[in-house]
């Protein structure tokens, strides 16, 4: 169906393939930036991704200005500050994110304090705030699923306030993203699962949010074929150089699909129980996806039996009636959620996740202030979303 | 060919469709008002804004506003008097405005279609959307609200009772 009026932006570079990272010199040339700053966290230093990065400044004119490395799983302000101090110490002129979406986000909200020459974040937050161009910013994920990389988004924490601070702005985006298969082979199973149902979440919200559009779906769809051709292969045989960057691939079209697009009530339940039970974005999409889907069904069944095809491919997809087609979506999610929890133990419900269940309530208050669920196609109120985190618990 | 003149580049003015969304934007700015002293929905939503919280809706670039502040319990219409907002929502321009403010569309397509952009805190933004639910819920009937609202809210007898003071004494008097 197509919409009366939409919008599409995603303006980033992308640059794809192995090697794809000894490029970032020349990348940062062409915005004449000779000095950057890189971002990374603790955990990308251990499994020697940074070394790729770094590396690749051997014998280039660009030097590395700065390296912080101590990004925390859930970044927050004061990182933010702190990093931002870090840069205009040494003279940076552009910024390097190396890492997953903590990483990617931090760098975000560093380079909106350095291009606006601010120390508050607060200034900023809320859609569309920015009016200027920011630094110079190439990404290079070392996850396949938040599609950050891609995004004009961030969220960070402002624990003295206890706000998560969220920052929409085209000016957002990064310049260049940087998929190189050596920055995710070793990914441990479980973590590449969670990813690769994030990614999978972000498309199949995409194509069935009420912000949809042509260009934003036909990027949803070619990511779902990808992860059901792939990310089992990804999960299972982690060096396979092919998968890894075909997932990619994936969370970085749907990337693409969603920042244009948003998401629903999957994202806004994951982001609840994120902030107050700490579970992982992706472990928490891929537990919500499917409760989701069967909430959502009666408003988009249409939808959801259009995204049988990627989902389970043409043989499926021409074995199944057309009004069985929906919830067969539906089962097909649920089937590779299970795949997933027998190959790495990916968590099926809120409990196995460690959820206490004398949290929920508290989830269900706070997934009521999440942007998210704006564009869910159904409403949702605190009943339903107690409901939904009562369904997904056990 | 006659060169053109200058006049022929000049924009008609849209006096009318700007006089219907001031209009709006009035009625909107004394039902929020008047309901916000009566709902318990919309009172439970204001607990969690200090006093003086602004929130204001305004048509970019330099179109009319409603300017709304947390006064007790309640949110005062402030009519268009310009000030700091805590929350501000700003519509691109007057045709962005025009079929949000006049019931065709509701407020998360006016979001999807990027009509209009957000300054504040998101999750507070959400409340004012919640708020802005039940007034045009007591603004409307069912036929607009079910082509605006993604549901329709059910009307008791209280709510009955809300509408009737919303529409005799929240929109023409500013009351209660």
């Amino acid at each position: 169906m197509m919409p009366s009026y939409y919008e599409f932006f995603c303006p980033v570079k992308i640059l794809c393939g192995r090697q794809a990272a000894d490029n970032i010199p020349y990348e940062l040339e062409q915005f004449q930036a000779r000095r950057p700053l890189i971002v990374t966290d603790p955990g990308v230093v251990r499994a020697g991704l940074l070394d790729v990065v770094v590396q690749a400044f051997s014998g280039a004119e660009a030097v590395i200005g700065g390296i912080f490395q101590d990004t925390p799983q859930d970044s927050s302000n004061v990182i933010v500050g702190q990093v931002a101090r870090l840069y205009r110490e040494n003279g940076c002129d552009a910024l390097i994110a190396v890492g997953g979406g903590s990483v990617i986000d931090t760098s975000k909200g560093v380079n909106i304090l350095v291009s606006e020459n601010s120390d508050d974040l607060m200034e900023f937050m809320g859609a569309y705030i920015i009016k200027k161009p920011l630094k110079p910013f190439i990404v290079v994920p070392t996850t396949a699923g938040t599609g950050s990389e891609v995004t004009s988004a961030a969220v960070i924490a402002n624990p003295d306030r206890k706000v998560k601070m969220s920052f929409v702005s085209p000016f957002l985006f990064p310049n260049v993203a940087v998929l190189d298969p050596r920055m995710t082979l070793t990914m441990p199973p479980r973590i590449t699962a969670a990813t690769g149902m994030d990614a999978l979440t972000h498309a199949v919200e995409a194509y069935t949010c009420l912000q949809k559009n042509p260009v934003s779906d036909a990027y949803a769809v070619a990511a779902i074929a990808l992860v059901r051709e792939y990310l089992i292969t990804a999960v299972t045989q982690g060096r396979n150089e092919e998968a890894r960057l075909v997932m990619a691939n994936a969370a970085l079209l749907a990337g693409m699909a969603f920042t244009n697009s948003l998401v629903g009530v999957v994202h806004g339940l994951a982001h609840a129980v994120g902030g107050v039970a700490h579970v992982p974005h992706g472990v928490a999409n891929s537990i919500f996806l499917p409760f989701g889907m069967e909430y959502n069904l009666d408003q988009v069944a249409g939808l959801y039996a259009e995204l049988l095809l990627p989902l389970a491919g043409t043989e499926v997809f021409a074995q199944t009636a057309p009004a069985e087609r929906a919830a067969k979506a539906v089962a097909v999610v649920k089937d590779l959620k299970q795949k997933m929890y027998d190959l790495c133990g990916l968590p099926r419900t809120l409990k196995e996740a460690g959820v206490p269940r004398d949290k929920l309530e508290e989830i269900a208050r706070t997934a009521l202030g999440d942007g998210s669920l704006i564009m869910n196609p159904e409403a949702v109120d605190y009943n339903d979303a107690l409901r939904l985190l009562q369904a997904a618990y056990e | 060919m006659s060169p053109t003149g200058p006049r022929s580049f000049r924009p008609r003015k849209k006096s009318l469709k700007l006089l219907i969304a001031r209009l709006s934007l009035f009625s909107l700015g004394r039902a929020f008002q008047a309901a916000s002293a009566l709902d318990e929905d919309i009172q439970e939503e204001l607990a969690a804004w200090p006093e003086g919280y602004t929130v204001i809706m305004k048509i970019g670039p330099r179109g009319p506003a409603m300017v709304l502040v947390k006064e007790g319990d309640r949110m005062k219409y402030h009519g268009e008097k310009d000030r700091p907002a805590d929350l501000l929502l700003t519509f691109k321009h007057l045709e962005a405005a025009f079929p949000v403010l006049t019931a065709q569309i509701g407020t998360p397509q006016a979001f999807a279609q990027n009509r209009a952009t957000l300054k504040g805190d998101l999750s507070q933004a959400l409340r004012l959307i919640r708020c802005l639910d039940v007034v045009q819920g007591y603004l409307f009937p069912n036929l607009i609200k079910k082509r605006i609202m993604k549901r329709v809210p059910p009307m008791t007898p209280k709510k009955m009772l809300n509408r009737m003071v919303v529409y005799m004494l929240g929109l023409p008097l500013g009351r209660p």
